[in-house]
């Protein structure tokens, strides 16, 4: 197994109700994988990430090793590795 | 502590000055004229507001720029008779179906940079000055004694009385006169909203304006700040204690609009919007600004020790929870009617520890993310109840939070390098986390006395008396003081954001971030890879920006939300849908079909306005955009050493040398080359963008373009090179 840490933070940690969870996938298993794994253990924040496809809102910005995923070659399909670093954060606009 | 009853209050307010005039109802958006006010005659003049004045200037702090470059001339210092203090809201401030519609814009010649400043804040007092017949206020002149001056919108009338008793630090004076002049009832002191500074805008440059209103709730004033670059302490130059605006009849058809389907149509989708997502995205409704810090700490953004560092593990102490946990939620949050994100949040019953005040229990309006930052992170403060008492006393005595903040973490950073002693700070011990130290300092700006006033003094004064008097090393201080064009930087670390540089840097009325955020969007989203997409960020994002102040709107209903349809949008970053909002707000207002560049074009003849005016006033140009290199990379070994491995990298990845065996002296002279390179290379990109000349003027065509080409402003940019 992949072990991942999670982090929240902000009003995802406060629904959730904590700031840290490890996550354990499959080897060849994607950030968006990990995103689901993570509803599964922290089923309060299922109705805030999902729309109403079951698709993650685009306002759940998730950062691998503090890169915006978004930014990576294969985006939210990029495959995990131990001990790799997620964060979860919600949009900040600043100013 | 005895304070003047609202009978002694009364007797003691003769008035000066009574000026009627005739109430007329506000027109798609515009009360269609300005109050002059001259304080050294007690004259006052009504000027009408024609149709191209609004078309070249929109309203609020377009009208403020423009009322205030016809009254001062070029030689004019910020506490000359002739600098005044102009004040507007907006015309689509004042709606009340659609959220964030209260703000107002203050512009005057600075005392703290010398040049043009505009600086805004919420409160109720822009819609209310409107709704009492005008769109615009200005002030010129000083008078003779204290002051109140009193614009009654109920009844027609002006009137400037002497102000003997009034208190002159906000929390008292704004209770004090919403007394008198609102009564004892809750209809009546909504009516009321006092802008006024405090004791600390006698003496120092940094004060700002707090700007109030009544919350029946909790049968509290509440305060907003246009706080920034000493509007406040013009306001006491003026010998004004306050300025009241009364009118009793606010109400959501007060703004006389065309089309208020189109309005209310935009009003309920945003309305939707927060009351379905905000919870899910930012809880601003329950968090206010604050839920930034721990984010800000993660990206390593925060200023930490005078921007030496962009994190800290304290810094959970200061989170958005700590906060949440304490502020009072017996009722809304908004600082105007109709507002649904409310994040104006505030803290009841704080015991203050220290001052003139100590022991008395207080409501403490915020605090917001920035002030957390200045006064808590960047002076290595993390302490609640310590940040509450700072936050507190700068609001009532006046001072701007980001100056105050940056100027004492500049003093603690100062001696701790040794330019500054005990015997140098009257016996202060200015170390990191001295919260005692830091309230002491304030209350010495307040009595104008102390190593205090020195501080207050801002960044600025402080490096040129340091270098002055103590011998001090010029370049150190220049690369550590943490202010561009006299005005202290706002709390955001920008070394790994070249376009957030250039958004500090070339705003034209100094480093504010409400002009430019481009931090996330550069520095962690990466959509702006390129010069070419950092320029036209910084020419979109500032004008855009400055859209709302000509109309009396608050940012943060623009993206502090996000709308759905942000997934399918080409430009998620101009949130479009949200713009498409404003579109149909002034279009509602005024009756007038409106597109997103109609809105760009409203802006960017201010935007262009602002910035040959400054030059008209001697700055405003290239060899005043440039930021203190602590801004650009790391300044010092400590700031070089405490991210080795990014910078190391950098070198051998971005900069093409490879780090190996060279000293981190060395290393620092390489990357600073390279960064400020690159900093100018921007300058040239942004200016090319925004129609300026290589000195950062707008060019002749720009202005003929945009139709600010009056011959004096042609005159201006041709002077230099444009
Ligand atoms: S979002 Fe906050 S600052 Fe803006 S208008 Fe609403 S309460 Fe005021």
């Amino acid at each position: 197994m992949v072990q991942v840490e999670a982090h929240l933070f902000a009003t995802f940690k406060a629904i959730a109700g904590k700031n840290k969870i490890i996550l354990e996938v499959l080897p060849g298993q994607t950030i968006e994988d990990a995103c689901f794994a993570l509803l599964t253990s922290l089923p309060m924040l299922r109705s805030h990430w999902l729309d109403m496809n079951g698709q993650l809102q685009q306002y759940v910005h998730v950062y691998l090793n503090q890169s915006d995923s978004a930014t990576l070659p294969n985006g939210m399909l990029t495959e995990l590795q131990d001990g790799d670093i997620l964060d979860f954060i919600p949009p900040v606009a600043g100013g | 502590m005895n304070l003047a009853t609202v009978t002694q209050l009364q007797q003691s307010h003769h008035v000066i000055k009574e000026f009627k005039y005739a109430l007329q109802p506000v027109v798609h958006g515009y009360a269609n004229r300005t109050l002059h006010i001259q304080l050294d005659t007690n004259n006052m003049t009504i000027k009408p507001v024609d149709q191209k004045m609004k078309d070249t200037f929109t309203g609020g702090k377009g009208f403020c720029l423009w009322l205030l470059w016809n009254a001062i001339s070029k030689d004019v210092k910020w506490n000359d008779n002739q600098n005044e203090l102009v004040i507007a809201g907006g015309p689509i401030g004042g709606i009340t179906a659609y959220p964030g519609s209260g703000k107002c814009t203050v512009v005057t010649l600075s005392p703290l940079t010398k040049s043009i400043i505009d600086s805004n804040g919420g409160g109720y007092f822009g819609p209310l000055l409107k709704f009492s017949g005008f769109d615009a206020l200005e002030i010129q002149g000083k008078a003779k004694e204290d002051v109140v001056i009193l614009i009654d919108g109920d009844t027609g009338t002006v009137k400037i009385e002497a102000a003997p008793l009034d208190e002159v630090n906000t929390h008292l004076l704004s209770k004090q006169l919403t007394d008198l002049y609102g009564g004892d009832t809750d209809k009546g002191r909504r009516a009321i909203s006092v802008l006024s500074a405090g004791q600390a805008a006698e003496h120092i440059p940094m004060c700002g304006l707090n700007i109030s209103y009544w919350d029946p709730r909790r049968q509290e004033i509440r305060i907003k700040q246009a706080a920034r670059g000493g509007v406040g302490t013009v306001l006491r130059d003026k010998h004004i204690k306050a300025i009241v605006v009364k009118y009793s009849e606010a109400g959501g058809d007060s703004n006389g609009v065309a089309n208020m389907d189109l309005i209310r149509a935009a009003g309920k989708r945003i309305n939707k919007e927060i009351a379905d997502f905000d919870a899910s995205q930012n809880d601003m409704r329950h968090y206010g600004t604050p839920y930034l810090i721990e984010i800000m700490n993660r990206f390593n953004i925060l200023p930490v020790q005078n921007f030496r560092f962009g994190s800290d593990p304290e810094a959970s102490k200061i989170n958005g929870e700590v906060w949440k946990s304490m502020f009072d939620f017996r009722g809304p949050d908004g600082c105007w009617y109709g507002c649904s994100l409310q994040c104006a949040h505030g803290v009841p019953h704080y015991h203050l520890q220290s001052g003139p005040y100590k022991g008395e229990a207080v409501f403490v309006d915020g605090p917001e993310y920035e002030s957390l930052g200045a006064l808590g992170s960047n002076l290595g403060i993390f302490d609640p109840p310590a940040m509450l008492e700072l936050c507190f006393y700068c609001d009532t005595y006046g001072i701007d939070t980001i100056s105050v903040g940056n100027s004492i973490a500049f003093a603690f950073e100062c001696y701790e390098k040794g330019i500054l002693d005990k015997q140098k700070t009257g016996g202060l011990e200015l170390t990191w986390g001295n919260a005692p130290v830091a309230f002491e300092l304030l209350h010495q700006m307040a009595r104008g006395e102390g190593f205090g006033v020195t501080v207050g003094q801002g960044v600025r004064a402080m490096k040129a008396l340091f270098i002055e008097k103590y011998g001090a090393d010029p370049q150190m201080l220049q690369d550590m003081g943490m202010e561009i064009k006299g005005l202290e930087i706002s709390e955001y670390i920008s070394r790994e954001s070249l376009a957030q540089q250039g958004g500090y840097s070339m705003a034209t009325k100094g480093p504010q971030h409400d002009e430019a955020w481009l931090i996330f969007m550069d520095m962690v989203h990466k959509q702006l890879p390129t010069f070419e997409a950092k320029a036209e960020a910084l020419h979109y994002f500032p004008i855009w920006r400055t859209w709302f102040s000509l109309h009396g709107l608050c940012k943060l209903i623009w993206n502090d939300i996000i709308p759905v349809s942000n997934k399918t949008a080409k430009e998620p970053a101009k949130i479009p849908e949200h713009v498409e909002n404003y579109c149909w707000l002034f279009e509602g207002l005024t009756g007038k079909k409106t597109s997103p560049e109609d809105l760009m074009w409203q802006s960017e003849k201010v935007y262009n306005f602002q910035r040959l005016f400054s030059a008209r006033m001697g700055y405003g140009t290239r060899q005043h955009d440039y930021p203190p290199y602590r801004l650009i990379g790391p300044a010092t070994v400590e700031e070089y050493e405490n991210l080795t491995e990014r910078y190391d990298t950098q070198l051998r990845e971005v900069i093409g040398i490879n780090p190996e065996g060279k000293s981190i002296q060395e290393k620092i002279f390489l990357t600073r080359q390279y960064r400020e390179a690159q900093y100018e290379k921007l300058m040239d990109a942004v200016y090319l963008r925004r129609g300026w000349n290589k000195d950062g003027v707008p060019t002749q065509e720009t202005l003929k373009r945009l139709g600010i080409d009056m011959p004096e402003a042609l005159a201006v940019s041709a002077a230099h090179g444009g």
